[in-house]
């Protein structure tokens, strides 16, 4: 052959010539960068590569981790979204979503603010052990939960518990950095003073914006509380909104229990349900009390998950299949762990689910037996397809 | 369709503008249990070039987004006032999914391409 060189003779040179060919950018890449479908993947990536630049110790419980990008630039955010950072635990590939606590105009790093739960799996380990350096992958940046100038209103009351706060810290910050004409009261719920994740920082956003209030309640008050004490009941609420208590937008994010309460508190209020917007929280914590589960039968009870021609196992009834499908070592496409955003999508061939109330199936996944793998209980033996 | 005056009412190929012509969807008219008891369910669609939003950085696409939504929503009410004040939930978005804009702009780039419409017979030089 001619234009045969020496280096032909070399093992597998030729594969990585052509491969460096292949990586030299060219006039038709520029062109390609531009293409709709490369704006899209800028603007939602899959995937994010990212380095732990900074941990930020909040409270005894509670850590920060900023995250910077490994390759491109961070894609844009709206203030309240999340990213869902996959971890490898104990031989676990899993994944956890986080709201984004920074502000969508910091532009070079994202924070995720995690709090220990206790007896929890991953919060532990990116609590305690994380460190600078260390390297994550997560989704972009997902979810509904952020003020949406379409229909929300300009007065904006965040009712948080806990680590809840998170997603209010960035809708904060994007108001006091963008000078926007939105007021926003955020109302924080915490157990003990100590427990109150970024207080500081809150309380000086405070003073300095008139468009940003700060109320925290504490529910154990210790000796030294003098401020707000109790739970955030509708009384407060009406009280806080005043006059704008019905053309208000309302954000909630924190605790199960949180919800049911302050929900039920908007609704003696009569504060329109379009009103009022909620974070997605998980699987549901109890699924032994959900609507539907089989009378009798207790969440620890085994039941055998079959995955279509590629092997069975057991699993307690009580377990998300997302999670215990990930305990197998079967991998699924996932986002938000909470039902909404399907790409956890699965196909039940045979046996039962029962899914939470907070699982948005479609009415076409349920004619074709598919359900979201992350908020479905197998009650009985199954058989999925993944 | 019939009789569409694309100089009066198409989009604008050079920027993003504001809407000129709208079309309103209602599925919930065919199957009242398209959206949740007691409210129901609008598309509002307008054509527009993708080539004015690639030009978007990042850090403008979201805004420039919103604020184009919040103009169809307007378009709207003239025919449907009061419109915004009932919104339980709105989203805005190009396409629906990327899948369908990449294969709806290589199309229309094709298009042009094949009609010479910028008179050098690549809409792609134009960049």
């Amino acid at each position: 052959m001619s234009g045969r060189t020496a280096y032909d003779a070399i093992d597998r040179y030729a594969s990585i010539a052509a491969s460096i060919a292949a990586a030299q950018p060219s006039e038709a890449d520029e062109l390609r960068a531009s293409e709709p479908g490369n704006v899209v993947e800028r603007l939602h990536p899959r995937r994010l590569s990212l380095k732990v630049t900074d941990v930020i110790a909040e409270t005894p419980t509670t850590t920060t981790l900023r995250m910077a990008s490994t390759g491109p630039g961070l894609p844009p955010f709206l203030a309240g979204q999340y990213v869902n950072l996959f971890i490898e635990l104990d031989g676990t590939r899993t994944s956890r979503p986080y709201a984004i606590s920074s502000a969508p105009t910091e532009h070079d790093h994202y924070d995720l603010t995690v709090r220990e739960v206790t007896r929890g799996f991953v919060s532990p380990h990116l609590v305690r052990r994380v460190r600078p350096g260390d390297t994550f992958t997560s989704t972009g940046p997902m979810g509904e939960f952020f003020h949406n100038p379409l229909f929300h209103s300009d007065r904006l009351m965040f009712l948080a518990g806990g680590s809840g706060v998170a997603p209010a810290r960035s809708m904060i910050r994007d108001i006091a950095d963008r000078g926007a004409a939105s007021r926003l009261y955020l109302v924080y719920g915490s157990k003990v003073p100590g427990d109150i994740i970024f207080r500081d920082e809150l309380d000086e956003l405070a003073r300095a914006h008139d468009t940003i209030n700060v109320a925290h309640v504490i529910s154990e008050p210790d000796h030294g509380w003098d401020g707000r004490t109790g739970f955030i009941t509708g009384d407060l609420i009406a009280e806080l909104a005043g006059s704008q208590l019905h053309r208000t937008t309302y954000y909630l994010c924190g605790p199960p229990a949180m919800y049911d309460f302050c929900l039920g508190e908007l609704q003696r209020l009569g504060v329109a349900r379009r009103r009022v917007r909620y974070e997605a929280n998980g699987p549901p914590a109890a699924p032994g009390r959900l609507h539907d589960w089989p009378r009798l039968l207790e969440p620890a009870t085994t039941v055998v998950v079959n995955v279509d021609g590629r092997g069975k196992f057991e699993a307690p009834c009580g377990e998300p299949l997302l999670n215990s499908l990930e305990r197998a070592g079967y991998q699924l496409e996932v986002g938000c762990r909470s039902g909404h955003c399907s790409l956890c999508r699965v196909k039940i061939l045979s046996g039962a689910v029962v899914s939470g109330p907070e699982a948005r199936i479609r009415r076409s996944d349920e004619w074709t037996g598919h359900t979201h793998a992350c908020t479905a209980f197998p009650v009985t033996d199954v058989s999925v397809q993944l | 369709m019939v009789g569409f005056d694309h100089d009066l009412l198409g989009p604008r190929r050079d920027e993003i503008g504001d809407p000129r012509a709208i079309a309103v969807t209602c599925y919930s008219l065919a199957d009242p249990s398209f959206s949740p008891p007691g409210t129901t369910h609008l598309v509002i669609m307008d054509l527009q070039y993708s080539e004015p939003w690639t030009r978007l950085s990042p850090a403008e696409y979201l805004s420039v987004k919103f604020a184009y939504g919040s103009k169809l929503i307007d378009f709207a009410q003239r025919s449907i006032p009061g419109l915004r004040d009932t919104l339980a939930g709105a989203w805005t978005g190009t396409g629906g999914f990327e899948p369908t804009l990449t294969a709806g702009a290589a199309a229309a780039e094709a298009v042009l391409d094949a009609i010479g419409r910028n008179g050098r017979g690549s809409t792609r030089a134009t960049r």
